[in-house]
């Protein structure tokens, strides 16, 4: 088990889609989430904040798709992103040009076997994208894990600020505060799911600064663990 | 007080338009994080009034309790029957078992470890990890959705509580409100107009196989004053999935 404690030492990054130009925008919910990451985050924890890019800024580079050079999250420790998230042949984080059947998306296939660096958990706060857990587990080489959801969700900065709150003010670990913070967010028809590289990250792991958490997995297997429930 | 054809079956088929950019609408209090579906209906209808009560909010009701690490494989959690009977007894024995509530759902988690080295899933552990039991609300046995009225216990190795939440609102009767029909309440929910907003266009078929009168209750600390009339459909999405949707049942 590794604990650090030096919060300025720790960075997050955030990606907000909510202004999409074919389907239904998701304005102000998306910047008032990331105003309450950014408050727990920076103001509270003391973390830096790597990158917020948000609507057309946002780009599938942000989520560590490439080999080299700019890797998006994966040059921090955490990562929330807020949008779309739609089943079109395999789940997908739209982007905000998104139409059925064409680009503009991220998918499991564009981030296989690339968080490999600074990485150890995102948040994906988008309908649909765990549900092929499967798939989106190949993304964790060094990174830990993900929380999302499997069914339709919705924008809450109840989900944010609950989970936070756990995280930090009570010292809980990742998989604990994510599981508060589903059950006072939303209703019974929300399936959370929350998928770790190891079972030891799942059960161990805290945010930097509140805990231990898990050693990276070495060497890398095609194992993952996975907990889900309705909310 | 008539009824709109209780014997039979209706089946509307909904086909919303491919790429459909839809407004906010009064009354929505947060947006769906995908894509709006087509719908089937196939439900029967409640029995058609001109109006139904709504309350007044009086207080809110937040109780957390939880131990620390509840997430974890453990070896003897207890059945789902012998969850249930503890947990009635623990909640009526702290005074939190409120009259309208109800047993919603009691359900195992599991750990679970899947490889996916052959290109399938297979899981290779499946370790318990805690049971919850789940309470709603009704109010006179009319259904209340939504995240602001829940009680959820969970419970560990040897029947332990490990997790308490409860959340719930003490009401009044505030009087009565003229309500839209079904058929109104349907084209809303076709046209997008629910409590939480579809957000988008086409998508995987929707059954809807439920419809209710009801309320809706949102999160504690929303500053929610009233619970007014809703319609309540639920469903099914193409993955199986159950779905929800509540439509703004008060008239203009």
């Amino acid at each position: 088990m590794l604990t650090v404690s030096n919060a300025s030492a720790y960075e997050y990054s955030v990606t907000v889609v909510d202004d999409y130009a074919y389907i239904d925008d998701l304005t102000p919910h998306g910047q008032n989430q990331y105003e309450r990451v950014e408050y727990w985050l920076h103001d509270v924890a003391g973390w830096s904040e790597e990158f917020y890019d948000k609507d057309s800024s946002v780009t599938a580079e942000d989520f560590g798709i490439s080999d080299s050079g700019y890797k998006g999250l994966d040059e921090a420790d955490f990562h929330y992103h807020s949008g779309h998230g739609v089943d079109d042949i395999g789940t997908e984080l739209a982007l905000c040009s998104w139409m059925p059947g064409f680009n503009n998306d991220v998918t499991a296939g564009d981030v296989q076997y690339k968080w490999d660096q600074d990485n150890e958990w995102v948040f994906l706060h988008s309908c649909n994208v765990l549900d092929d857990s499967s798939d989106w587990a190949k993304a964790l080489d060094a990174s830990h894990g993900i929380m999302g959801f499997a069914t339709t969700t919705y924008t809450s900065t109840t989900l944010v600020n609950e989970f936070f709150d756990e995280a930090i003010n009570s010292d809980e670990t990742i998989a604990d505060s994510y599981y508060h913070a589903t059950k006072a967010a939303f209703g019974s028809s929300v399936k959370a799911v929350i998928i770790a590289d190891t079972s030891s990250q799942m059960t161990n792991d805290h945010l930097h600064g509140q805990g231990s958490m898990a050693a990276d997995e070495s060497p890398n297997d095609s194992s993952y663990a996975y907990l889900s429930w309705w909310c | 007080m008539k009824k709109i054809a209780l014997s039979m079956l209706i089946i509307f088929v909904l086909a919303i338009g491919a790429i459909n950019y839809i407004p906010d609408a009064e009354g929505t209090v947060s947006k769906e994080l995908g894509l709006d579906t087509d719908f089937v209906i196939n439900a029967q209808f409640p029995e058609e009034v001109s109006s139904f009560p709504y309350y007044k909010v009086l207080s809110e009701e937040n109780v957390h309790e939880s131990q620390s690490n509840i997430l974890k494989a453990r070896e003897a959690v207890p059945s789902e029957d012998e969850a249930t009977k503890v947990v009635h007894d623990y909640l009526l024995k702290k005074g939190q078992l409120p009259e309208d509530s109800y047993l919603s759902d009691v359900e195992v988690l599991y750990l679970k470890t899947i490889n996916t080295s052959t290109g399938q899933d297979i899981v290779e552990k499946k370790e318990p990890v805690l049971v919850e039991v789940s309470y709603n609300r009704q109010i006179n046995g009319v259904p209340v959705v939504g995240p602001g009225d829940s009680i959820t216990v969970s419970l560990g190795d040897d029947g332990e509580i490990i997790y308490f939440f409860k959340t719930w609102r003490e009401l009044e009767i505030a009087g009565e409100v003229t309500i839209i029909d079904a058929n109104t309440a349907i084209k809303n929910l076709q046209e997008g107009k629910t409590i939480q907003k579809p957000a988008g266009s086409e998508r995987p078929i929707v059954e809807i196989n439920d419809i209710k009168i009801g309320y809706f209750s949102d999160v504690t600390g929303s500053n929610q004053d009233f619970y007014k009339p809703v319609w309540i459909f639920k469903g099914i999405d193409d993955r199986g999935y159950e779905v929800v949707k509540c439509v703004d049942g008060v008239a203009k």
